[in-house]
């Protein structure tokens, strides 16, 4: 261990290291990138694909869901992709892929573009020419600067600009992909005259292929001529773009035309659809840049313009420029601001020192820290890759009030023991007094320090949105508040000791100690007063305890919440989108409307527009106010003017450049599936126009939208295309549809370079193409000598069809989402409960229309925030477990520790109710500001707690006396530190400047709370301490009587041992045997084993430890605690142990063990599924034996019946001397058999059953089978198939290569093993309470050790689990085995029986008529009565055989189905046949048997 | 012109679909603008290609083998009756007595010439076409569906491509035989204008037929509104928004006939500031008012 006590007397070297890593961290500090919000991302690919000429089904069929399936296969390669949305729109397909946070953008892109790209093989050109892959950052700030010019066209100033600008700014490393955007882009059109087309008979097919083939140059190969190689090649033959006149058309008639015969080709504005750009209204260039992935959008827009201004002073003077967005300036603000914050923080901090200390000079001494420990985190913060941002800032802000505590108090400690040794002092009598000063507080420093970091752990272990967010918070809380613990424990020693030097070694007052001395005593007195009226303490006791559920039931779920508040803007964005325009000038016109209606309304508040379109029915109008202030009134009169029609929606949002994907997710979100689009649409638009009509949302939209659009199909006439083609006619339908394209939106039919750009060529008709379906049907076509309409040949014909297809993970669905205007979303869970309500309401009045095959689903919204928040939540519950893990650690006492927890609901009633109070949100800070504070008012009550017992144990007083007296000399620490924090909070609180939006609700979260808390805990700690105390010194004395040894039960532990017995006894109870379904049998045999139980339980850790991966971080506290009393009064000691183990860093071991975890959760998994399967086997084998069983009583019962009969006939036929008595005996005899077998049945029946009990603790399966009402119509005893379905087994193959891949990656993972450091403590501490002095000796040990690998055990594990898992599959092959023989013994025995069976009814059927033709002979005196009876035998044994066999194919068919796996439907399939195949003249049924006439009667 | 009355109601319902000027609105009663209901001409258009040909054209052939030996008609020379066209000397020496004059066979135009001085013809062999340019007419291939509605004196308007210049047409012969390759039976259109002459033979147009004329209330297409399978249009009473179910005919231009549902007189939301409910109070702006300029 380092010696600190050598390093306090060379004070220079302590300076010279501390001045060397300020001078590192200072660097650092400089270098570190700004940006808005942390470096995490959350990356969004998009992928479009237009579909060149076919159809949006044609596509989709075709390629779409083909593509969507490669795209999802990324999740089986570990790239997990949270969402694929597939829409397909009029031109073209879109995916979006959404993938998890934290998963690297670029990785996402490439991964993406080599699956699409591989795929774009199959595309056809034109689809594959227009294919577009990239990634969506709708948050991402961007840079545009507009360039205009009053004397020169957009053109001539793009050709000006372009070449001057455009080099230099691809240079800028930040930038994705900058481009200087024309919005007069020009296209090389072909005007196709449609009448000379015509009459030579000529369709745009012939030109496009001439065209194309004049665009090539072709290589003529190369000959060698000894001394070098001659390229020879044919170049293309267009120069330019006049040589397109001149391309040779052949037409079908054998003439040859030139292109300029039949076209003109112009170089001309690109038609169609144009996004327009203006700013201020004149049109103008646009200079677009956007950071690449992690690229810094600061550094990127500061380059840029920089870059700009300079060339601009080298052109034209009348070339003008504005920059119209610039993150830099918002984000070089908004951080300043917060930056202003922490160094207000920082100063408030100083000034409260100063008010409670005095001296200038001791509160400089303490105040260093600040800055230090905050410069020292920059070191580390570049180590871990952290920006400096809003959120890292305001962590640097908390610590800044945190940081001091540690250094006030080891100097105040230093001026303690300088004080107890007074006199004067040499050189190493100073240090030697100083060190043990500093020793003496340096393991509770040391501890308080981790303790309060140790609440920060789970956060920094968060995943998704609140680790992007909210990570870099407890990061650089983490980093600083622990620089602050080594920096007190260095720096302010060795300062202190050169001061001492200079003889100001005395502790000074406080400028105001007279008003914080009488405080002190009116303290005292009012506590005195509560503490002994307990009537007062058990009053607030109860109000506070109904002020906090009152709170938690009525004011929590009421708050609003948000994810994390924005900082202010400038911007406001008002998208539009309309439906039904075709070009975007149409758009244009209303945009500018709305834009000079905006101007209107925003006045004087508006800075200057910029407006977007960028399509026929989209745009957006950015409006830039003067002053961020208006922000929030100009937003509400927006939205207010602003409303949606049924033709218009708007959307009114602010925007701010920044780089996080905050989600801003609906107020409301329905899915409405079903099999067809266009129903689904029409479902979808009546429940949003039905929503729309209740007013409850302002803003509703649909995806896709559902407006349906007309759509004209072609249906040629097949008859007369033969005709034509037996003309010799080679005119082809397709090529008619592509006149009525290039008729229509124009076909694009190559590319031609011009100025190093690729310029489209376009086929259109001339005279602007046609406007209406008639003008489309009418087109004229040569054919010979006669001119026909397009109509002649096809039928055209108009049909509604909606106007895209959304898919969401291959599925495809119709989403309704609902917004609310900002100032309404406070209402937004009272809105969300209204339109459930109403929909429901729709729904039953809609069940006609929407059928078993459409449904409307409601969906979290906020699944994000909520997820978010949960995981916050289960971070502060894990941060209080530490806490009172620590403090059980630190008072040895639950008691104890407990009234110190006291302080958390307490804050938790300051939170709810300051966040109420000031209109705040439960949003993700605010949850961290209760966790903050939590760690702040706790260590406030462990001074009064610990301070408590100490003044009790040295000066003996009484618990009142004690507990008032601590918390009055407490008083001012206690201050101190709440103060400083709440001070630190406040301009945060206040909301003052950019960073404060951001971070309101944890300011008020933390001061509102703190300042509850502080004045409650002042009053309600000591008074349950000193209720405590007594009742200690109750039971000590109780325990000094009977023995000092013996343990103290625990009056908690006893309820919870009660509770879990009364519970668990319930629990026995409730387990009654209810009839179950076979499926549930099985589970619960499964459950019921308990090695799946052991699994399962595994299986669950596994996971546990698996997904939510970082939990597995946090420390693992194990405790020990023993107390020993000698009997001997006066001396008490108690020990207690205690390890910890922190791993505080991510390392490769850990990767690997996690890895190894899945495996190991996978093989726990497949040893489930192979128990079910035996479970399965095992139970239907017994269930089948009961079926089986019981059918064979029921044959016996029926044999026995028969039997019956016969004897009684017999017998009287014996009386009446027909027959001798052995007749009557045999009879008896097989009756008495028959009755022997049921009995034998019925035994074996028992036996099943008992099987079915031990395997399941009760023979209760019912047989409410789906089926079971067929099988008893058809005469059939529920006796059900049963499948095994061995054919859905798992894939043993897909899972071998899964493991092989995990192998790799294992192996990959031990390849980057690096140790986790440990940090193992414990501490004893022996109190000797025997003499009155302050004898407290602390002992501590700090070990870092750098144990083993725990990756190498996880590694082994692995080892073992691809054992088990293969054991498990060889079992599995077994049982499939057995399974397939099985099915086919049982399919052989139900076709042998079933044979059987029929044969014999034939056999009955003679036996019947032979019966009945004797009965007839009986009756006229021919045969006599024995010979009838023999008859009658025959023919009854005979039934009795076919009822059997019947019995045996039934039951073969049960098997059949109960081994193989057969579906139930085919099963009965069989049945029917054999059903059809049998005998008619048979009774309906073969267990039933027509009953045998009477006789003797 | 009816076209025009169509194109008029189209700009002006277009124009109607956004706020050309958005006023400041109370927020709870919803604002609508209506137009009340009127019958209006209506009919069904059919537009079909149609190819301008002269109804005189007469064509010049060489009654024996011969070689022109001067042309006296060139290309364009406008010839009477029995004008000579062509001078041709016989081939055979015995003929050579006196040149072969060949006279035009109409009055007209010289609209090809095919061969020229020096040329050796064979007999039989087409030399030259003579047309008349004043005598034009139209064919133009119907549909076999559509035939049903064109009848002979049925008038038209016709527009041939790259002018705007209409012309009138009258239907005077259509053909009682569907051509079996091209499914169509020809119609033969006269042209009415006495100016034709400026109309180059041969040339392609288009002739658009008014069928089916009828009075009907026609609405916009945005105004109709699709719930459950129905239309419905919603009109306002005692500034209350009703939705009136209605059958919708022909749509053109995004006017759409409805045949049933909405009577003469109705006042017929044709957008509002907001989603309207069924029996909700509205505050009504008539369209009209404003939004014809």
């Amino acid at each position: 261990m380092l010696n600190l006590n050598k390093l306090y007397g060379s004070p220079l070297r302590v300076y010279l290291l501390l001045g060397a890593l300020a001078a590192a961290g200072l660097w650092c500090g400089f270098h570190l990138p700004i940006s808005l919000f942390p470096n995490s991302a959350k990356p969004e690919v998009y992928v479009s694909i237009a579909y060149g000429t076919s159809t949006p089904e044609e596509f989709l069929h075709t390629f779409g869901t083909d593509l969507e399936e490669q795209l999802r296969r990324l999740n089986s390669r570990g790239i997990e992709v949270e969402s694929i949305e597939a829409q397909y729109k009029r031109a073209q397909a879109e995916y979006n892929l959404k993938f998890r946070w934290g998963m690297n953008s670029q990785n996402a892109e490439r991964e993406v573009a080599n699956i699409v790209n591989a795929f774009a093989s199959r595309l056809p050109q034109e689809s594959r020419e227009s294919l577009n892959i990239g990634l969506r950052n709708q948050n991402a700030g961007f840079l545009a600067i507009s360039f205009y010019s009053e004397s020169q066209s957009l053109d001539s100033l793009y050709d000006l600009l372009k070449p001057a600008l455009m080099p230099q700014i691809l240079q800028v490393s930040d930038a994705s992909l900058p481009v200087l955007y024309n919005p007069d882009q020009r296209e090389i059109r072909i005007d196709l005259k449609p009448d000379v087309m015509a009459t030579l008979q000529l369709v745009p097919r012939h030109v496009e292929t001439a065209i194309q083939a004049e665009l090539k140059g072709t290589t003529g190969g190369s000959v060698s001529n000894g001394k070098g190689t001659i390229q020879l090649e044919m170049p293309r033959q267009i120069e330019k773009i006049e040589d397109l006149n001149q391309v040779i058309i052949p037409t079908p008639s054998g003439k040859i035309v030139h292109l300029s015969d039949i076209a003109q080709v112009d170089w001309a504005p690109k038609s169609g659809m144009n996004e327009i750009f203006k700013s201020s209204g004149s049109p103008s260039l646009i200079l677009w840049a956007s950071p690449r992935p992690g690229g810094n959008v600061k550094r990127m827009s500061e380059q840029i313009i920089e870059m700009v201004n300079r060339s601009l002073k080298d052109l034209p003077k009348d070339i003008h420029s504005r920059v119209l967005v610039d993150p830099s300036f918002f984000i070089r603000s908004a951080v300043q601001n917060v930056f202003q914050e922490v160094i207000i923080a920082a100063l408030l901090a100083v000034v409260v020192l100063f008010v409670f200390i005095g001296s200038f000079r001791n509160v400089i001494t303490a105040a260093i820290e600040i800055p230090l420990s905050i410069v020292l985190a920059f070191i580390l913060m570049r180590w871990f890759g952290i920006n400096l941002n809003l959120i890292s800032l305001v962590g640097l802000a908390l610590s800044a009030g945190m940081n001091v505590d540690a250094s006030v108090v080891v100097m105040e400690n230093i001026f303690r023991h300088f004080e107890a040794n007074p006199g004067p002092k040499d050189a190493a009598t100073r240090l030697r007094i100083l060190a043990e000063a500093v020793n003496e507080v340096r393991f509770p420093i040391l501890a308080s320090t981790l303790s309060s970091l140790v609440v920060f752990l789970p956060l920094t272990f968060t995943t998704d949105l609140s680790n992007a967010l909210l990570g870099d918070l407890a990061y650089a809380v983490v980093f600083s508040h622990g620089f602050s613990a080594i920096v007190a424990l260095i720096l302010v020693p060795t300062i202190r000791l050169q001061l001492m030097a200079r003889g100001t070694e005395k502790a000074t007052h406080s400028p105001i100690e007279a008003p914080i001395l009488w405080i002190e005593r009116t303290y005292a007195k009012c506590l005195s007063w509560f503490v002994s009226k307990p009537a007062a303490q058990a009053g607030s006791y109860v109000v506070l305890a109904v002020l906090l559920a009152f709170l938690f039931v009525k004011g929590l779920p009421r708050l609003p919440r948000e994810i994390v508040g924005l900082p202010d803007t400038d911007w406001v964005v008002l998208d539009i989108t309309t439906e039904g325009n075709t070009s975007s000038r149409q758009l244009e016109t209303t945009v500018g409307e709305v834009e000079r209606e905006v101007t209107r309304l925003l006045g004087a508040r508006l800075d200057y527009t910029f407006t977007q379109i960028y399509d026929a029915n989209e745009g957006t109008i950015l409006a830039r106010l003067k002053d961020k202030r208006d922000m929030k009134v100009a937003w509400n009169d927006m939205e207010r003017r602003f409303r949606n029609t049924p033709f218009m929606k708007f959307a009114v949002s602010p925007w701010n450049p920044s780089e996080l994907p905050i989600p801003d997710p609906p107020a409301l979100r329905i899915d409405v599936m079903g099999p067809d689009g266009n129903k689904r649409g029409e479902i979808a638009k009546d429940l949003a126009d039905y929503l729309e009509e209740s007013k409850l949302y302002s803003r509703l939209s649909t995806i896709p939208h559902t407006h349906a659009e007309k759509t004209v199909t072609f249906l040629p006439h097949m008859n007369q295309w033969q005709a034509l083609a037996k003309e010799g006619i080679s005119l082809r339908p397709n090529d008619l549809a592509d006149l009525s394209l290039v008729a229509t939106t124009g076909r694009q039919v190559g590319k031609f370079p011009i100025k190093n750009e690729s310029i489209a060529i376009v086929l259109r008709f001339a005279e602007g193409g046609s406007k209406s379906t008639e003008d489309i049907t009418s087109l004229p076509i040569g054919l010979g000598a006669k001119i026909v309409p397009l109509a002649a040949l096809m039928d055209v014909k108009a049909i509604l069809a909606p106007s895209s297809l959304f898919r969401l993970n291959g599925q495809e669905l119709t989403r309704i989402e609902g917004r609310l205007d900002k100032a309404k979303e406070s209402s937004k869970g009272e809105n969300l409960r209204r339109a459930k309500l109403l929909i429901h309401g729709w729904i039953s009045d809609h069940k006609a229309t929407l059928g078993s095959s459409y449904f409307v689903h409601f969906q979290d919204a906020d699944v994000e925030l909520n997820d978010a928040i949960h995981q916050l939540a289960i971070a502060l519950g894990l941060s209080l477990i530490i806490m009172f893990l620590v403090l059980l650690l630190q008072f040895g006492s639950l008691g104890e520790a407990l009234i110190v927890l006291v302080s958390v609901p307490l804050g938790f009633i300051g939170v709810i109710l300051s966040l109420w109070l000031f209109h705040s949100t439960l949003s993700l800070n605010s949850i961290l500001g209760i966790i903050l504070l939590n760690g702040i008012a706790v260590a406030n009550s462990i001074l009064l707690v610990d301070f408590g017992n100490r003044v009790r144990r040295e000066q003996g007083l009484s618990p009142d006396c004690a507990v008032v007296e601590a918390a009055r000399k407490r008083l001012r620490p206690i201050l101190i530190t709440s103060a400083t924090t709440i001070l630190g909070m406040l301009p945060i609180a206040l909301g003052l400047g950019d960073g404060g939006k951001i971070l309101q609700p944890l300011g008020i979260a933390v001061t509102g709370g703190l300042g509850v808390s502080t004045l409650f805990t002042l009053f309600l700690v000591p008074a349950l301490h000193s209720l405590w105390l007594r009742r200690e010194a109750k039971v000590s004395a109780v325990n000094d009587i009977s023995s000092p040894m013996a343990p103290r039960p625990s009056p908690t532990l006893m309820i919870w041992i009660l509770l879990s017995l009364l519970l668990g006894s319930a629990r026995v109870e409730a387990v009654e045997a209810a009839p179950l379904t076979f499926e549930q049998a099985i589970t619960a045999i499964v459950d019921r084993s308990p090695q799946v139980g052991i699994e399962r339980g595994e299986l669950e850790r596994t996971q546990a430890k698996n997904i939510p991966a970082g939990y597995s971080f946090l420390p693992q506290l194990s405790l020990s605690a023993s107390e020993f009393r000698s009997t001997d009064t006066t001396s008490a000691s108690r020990s207690y142990g205690a390890t910890s183990s922190l791993n505080l860093f991510r390392f490769g071991a850990d990767l690997a063990a996690f890895r190894a975890a899945g495996l190991e959760e996978q093989s726990r998994t497949h040893f489930i599924r192979a128990s079910i399967l035996k479970a399965e086997s095992e139970a239907s084998t017994a269930l089948f034996g009961v079926l089986q069983s019981e059918l064979e009583i029921k044959v016996f019962q029926e044999t026995s019946t028969l039997t019956k009969d016969l004897l009684s006939n017999s017998k009287a036929r014996f009386q009446k001397g027909f027959v001798p008595s052995q007749e009557v005996e045999k009879i008896e005899i097989d009756l008495e058999n028959a009755l022997a077998e049921a009995r034998d049945a019925e035994i074996r029946v028992q036996q099943y059953r008992a099987e079915l009990r031990s395997l399941l603790g009760h023979d209760n399966i019912s047989l409410a089978w789906p089926w079971k009402d067929r099988f008893e119509k058809q005469g059939v005893t529920p006796l059900s198939a049963l499948s095994a379905q061995v054919g859905t087994r798992p894939d043993w193959l897909a899972y071998e290569k899964k493991v092989q891949a995990a192998d790799k990656r294992v192996d990959q993972y031990l390849g980057k093993l690096l140790p986790s450091l440990d940090l193992n403590f414990s501490y004893s501490s022996d109190l000797r309470a025997t003499t009155g002095l302050s004898g407290a000796y602390w002992s501590g040990a700090l070990i870092v050790s750098v144990p083993f690998l725990d990756g190498l055990v996880g590694y082994s594990d692995y080892r073992e689990k691809i054992k088990t898992k293969s054991i498990a599959e060889l079992e599995f092959e077994q049982t499939k085995r057995i399974a397939a023989k099985e099915w086919q013994s049982a399919q052989a025995t139900l076709r042998i029986s079933a044979e059987t069976a029929r044969s014999r009814e034939v056999t009955i059927q003679a036996a019947r008529r032979i019966y009945s033709d004797n009965l007839e002979r009986f009756h006229r005196g021919l045969v006599n009565a024995n010979d009838l009876a023999v008859e009658y035998r025959r023919f009854l044994t005979s039934e009795l055989l076919t009822v059997k066999g019947w019995a045996v194919a039934h039951q073969s068919l049960v098997k059949v189905c109960l081994s193989a796996g057969q579906r139930i439907d085919s099963c009965l399939r069989v049945w029917d046949q054999l059903e059809t195949r049998r005998a008619p003249d048979l009774g309906a049924s073969p267990t039933k048997p027509t009953p045998p006439h009477k006789i003797g009667n | 012109m009816w076209s025009r009355t169509i194109l008029l109601i189209a700009v002006s319902f277009c124009g109607s679909l956004y706020p050309s000027a958005p006023t400041h609105e109370s927020e709870d009663v919803p604002v609508v603008f209506t137009k009340t209901a009127k019958p209006q001409p209506l009919f069904d258009m059919l537009l079909y290609p149609v190819r301008i040909q002269s109804q005189i054209n007469a064509t010049v052939v060489a009654e024996a083998d011969a070689i022109v030996t001067k042309v006296v008609a060139p290309l364009g020379k406008t010839v009477g009756l029995h004008a000579p066209v062509l001078i041709l000397k016989h081939i055979d020496p015995v003929y050579h007595y006196r040149p072969l004059v060949i006279p035009a066979p109409v009055a007209g135009v010289v609209s090809s010439m095919e061969v020229s001085q020096g040329t050796r013809v064979t007999k039989g062999q087409k030399l030259a076409s003579i047309m008349d340019p004043k005598q034009l007419s139209a064919i133009a291939e119907i549909a076999s569906g559509d035939l049903a509605s064109i009848q002979l004196g049925l008038t038209a308007e016709m527009k041939l491509n790259g002018s705007s210049k209409p012309y009138s047409v009258t239907v005077i012969g259509v053909s009682p035989q569907l051509d079996p390759v091209t499914g169509t039976a020809t119609c033969l259109l006269a042209l009415e204008n006495r100016d034709v002459t400026s109309v180059p033979s041969g040339s392609l147009g288009k002739v658009t037929f008014k069928v089916r004329e009828r009075r009907a209330i026609a609405i916009p297409e945005h105004a109709l509104v699709y719930r459950e399978n129905q239309v419905f249009v919603r009109i306002v009473v005692n500034n209350t928004a009703r939705f009136i179910p209605v059958n919708v005919g022909t749509s053109r231009g995004g006017i759409v006939e409805i045949t049933s549902g909405i009577e003469d007189g109705m006042s017929v939301i044709l957008r509002s500031s907001v989603y309207v409910a069924q029996g909700e109070r509205v505050k009504v702006q008539p369209a009209e008012s404003a939004e014809f300029e």
